[in-house]
């Protein structure tokens, strides 16, 4: 199985990409048509006043500089969790374990500035940390798919619940100070908060600029760099790239660590930058929200930013629509989850098409519906309808 | 006593299990599982709760859940999309939905306090309270027995019917199945729909028998370890069914540890998944040893 079926990577340099990022913006202007209708439906379900609440979503973050910022810092994060799962689905790996990744590296990451000596930069420490977390996190399923055959989707859900534990257990065993009625560390030291810039009233922190700079490094190594070539030839076919003597093998562990690494930065960041402690459920679904970033962009890096700052928006909108209407934020839950099958549905048009034409006899004989996208290799011994 | 908590522990993961079974067969990861007996799970209670009759919330777990598998056979059979992608929107779909419902019909989002409680009718043996293993048998809840009937059922289905062989060849030769003139994908959407009324069931038997009322996120990842226990079991009807059980003595197990010591609850919750982990390493190199030779990673 591989992402790469999902995700068409049209070759740039063609008048094809063009018509794609067209086609591509008509989508994305559909998309958050979409979505509109579809939080205001589940509002009318669920608020009593759901044109108000509808309201208070849409604007939210505007309402005060505190919340813009907030905003913005959650979009930083959704960059980053964005531009690891973009990584790994480029290479044509199927892991959804950037959940787990997170919560490891902000793991490392805080368990690191919480026993080191306070001293300027000592965030620094505490990202590095995070990071390599993350990659041996992501090594682990990678090694196991490249050498042990293991299907990557099932080890990342597991060890997505083993690393959700293993974040309580350690919480609850060794960083709780036992004035905490529940799973939570001390703050963190001031110098291990991730800087941040005031501008007047706004405050905006690193981990924008950062996050950025992280989506572009992705985009580089993917477009620019031999290993990210390898990956993304492994990603499209196995066979051709084994034929053409790549390193099958070490593009699938690698491409899935570096996805980890990414994603454990995503952590460490969430931790130094947004809770400035650790939290029992400090992720807050972001690995899959990432998932939803990475496939409205269609794993384009360069994107990354602008799909996270529009569902940045939609997500704080949700947590402050709780606080002002008091309508449950899983409303977002539920857009993620209709907005991931949007996004998916590839052939709705083609679809429908089909269905239409079927009418008419078609060639005298039977038609034989298109077969599942995963089954490609036994359609193509199909002798066609 | 600690027999009939196993069973209660066990059916949810054995009747998921096998539905992960018959889809994942039929060449249709339903990684959907999760979502699937969740909404079930709430469906249940809402159901029976309402009607006051525990069938009638059995009945609208397995119609909800269906439902639910339709969706995914929609959007993957015909709208193309990426299967374990759209399975992870029905995933989370049943994680915010559940929780709208509830909060729209009772003002909470936390558990359905608010609404009677209803329980699922129990198939009692008369004359069993002293006989060692059928006590612990009687009085269990009709979805436990349907999941003690689950294996000799899925082995008829896959032995002795046509859609068991349709459904087997769907997932290892679609052209064989092409080529007998069949629709592959009518196969896969009654492995779907079969698969969803076997999560609906164990959505129904947790929130109406093992435990009593629904609580959000319930299910907490009974649905994935349900598809592990399918890898773990070598993908038969026989292994899923035993690996799954093995997990619901894993549970009953934790339960009561958690209640007469501390040992860790973390620790025995991940127990099931480093187990399905180690599975699925051994299993691979095991394919490995088999393949060797024919190349590489697949």
């Amino acid at each position: 199985m591989s992402a790469s079926e999902t995700i068409a990577v049209v070759p740039r340099q063609s008048g094809a990409w063009r018509r794609a990022v067209l086609r591509g913006g008509g989508r994305l202007a559909a998309t958050v048509a979409l979505a509109i209708i579809v939080i205001f439906v589940l509002l009318a379900m669920s608020a009593d006043d759901p044109a108000a609440a509808l309201g208070s979503l849409l604007s939210g973050p505007f309402t005060s500089s505190f919340r813009t910022g907030q905003w913005l810092s959650d979009s930083a994060n959704l960059m980053l969790s964005g531009a690891a799962v973009a990584m790994v689905f480029r290479a044509g790996q199927f892991s959804l374990g950037a959940e787990g990744q997170i919560l490891v590296g902000a793991l490392a990451a805080g368990a690191a500035v919480l026993h080191l000596p306070s001293f300027p930069g000592v965030f620094v420490v505490g990202l590095t940390l995070g990071a390599l977390a993350g990659f041996l996190f992501g090594l682990v399923p990678g090694l196991m798919k490249a050498y042990g055959g293991s299907d990557e989707i099932v080890s990342t859900l597991m060890l997505n619940y083993v690393a959700t534990y293993g974040f309580a257990l350690l919480i609850n065993r060794y960083l709780q100070p036992a004035s905490a009625g529940y799973p939570v560390s001390d703050f963190f030291d001031p110098a291990a908060f991730l800087p941040s810039l005031r501008i007047g009233q706004l405050t905006i922190g690193l981990a924008l600029p950062f996050a950025i700079g992280c989506c572009v490094a992705v985009w580089y190594l993917i477009n620019w760099t031999k290993t990210g070539f390898e990956m993304g030839a492994v990603g499209a076919s196995v066979p051709f790239a084994q034929a053409t003597g790549m390193r099958v093998r070490r593009s699938v562990w690698l491409s899935m660590a570096l996805s980890g690494l990414i994603a454990g930065l995503a952590g460490a960041v969430i931790a130094e930058g947004s809770t400035h402690r650790l939290i029992v459920g400090l992720s807050a679904n972001i690995g899959f929200d990432g998932i939803l970033v990475a496939l409205l962009t269609a794993n384009r890096p360069l994107l990354i930013p602008l799909a996270a700052v529009a569902y940045g928006y939609i997500r704080t909108g949700g947590d402050i629509a709780q606080l002002s209407s008091g309508i449950p934020r899983e409303v977002i839950t539920t857009l993620q989850g209709f907005l991931i099958l949007a996004v998916t549905a590839r052939a709705p048009l083609a679809w429908i098409r089909h269905r239409a034409g079927r009418r008419r006899p078609a060639h005298g004989g039977p038609v034989i519906p298109g077969p599942a996208p995963l089954r490609a290799a036994a359609s193509s011994q199909r002798t066609g309808s | 006593m600690l027999l009939s908590t196993i069973l209660q522990n066990a059916a949810p993961y054995v009747l998921a299990a096998t539905g992960c079974l018959l889809a994942d067969r039929a060449g249709v990861v339903n990684i959907a599982s999760e979502g699937m007996m969740l909404f079930g799970a709430l469906a249940a209670v809402l159901g029976a709760g309402y009607s006051g009759f525990g069938l009638v919330g059995l009945l609208a777990a397995i119609v909800v859940a269906s439902l639910l598998a339709a969706i995914l056979a929609i959007f993957h059979l015909h709208l193309r999309a990426n299967l374990i992608l759209a399975g992870l929107a029905v995933n989370l779909l049943a994680t915010g939905g559940t929780v709208l419902v509830l909060y729209s019909l009772t003002g909470r989002t936390g558990d359905s306090s608010g609404i009677p409680q209803g329980s699922l009718p129990e198939i009692a043996i008369p004359g069993a309270e002293h006989v060692p293993v059928l006590a612990s048998l009687s009085g269990q809840s009709i979805v436990v027995w349907l999941a003690l009937i689950s294996l000799p059922a899925t082995l008829y289905l896959w032995h002795r019917t046509r859609l068991g062989l349709y459904i087997r060849a769907a997932g290892e030769s679609e052209s064989a199945l092409v080529e007998s003139g069949l629709r592959p994908n009518r196969v896969r959407w009654a492995a779907l729909l079969l698969s969803g009324l076997l999560c609906g069931m164990a959505g129904a038997q947790l929130s109406l028998s093992t435990t009593h009322g629904f609580v959000r996120d319930m299910v907490a990842g009974r649905g994935f370890i349900a598809l592990g226990a399918m890898y773990l079991g070598a993908r038969t009807p026989v292994g899923t069914f035993v690996a799954a059980s093995l997990f619901g003595v894993l549970d009953a197990v934790a339960t009561v540890l958690q209640v007469r010591t501390n040992f860790s609850t973390q620790i025995l919750l991940s127990i099931p998944y480093v187990a399905i982990l180690l599975a699925l390493f051994l299993n691979g190199q095991r394919l490995r040893r088999v393949r060797r030779g024919i190349g590489g990673v697949s």
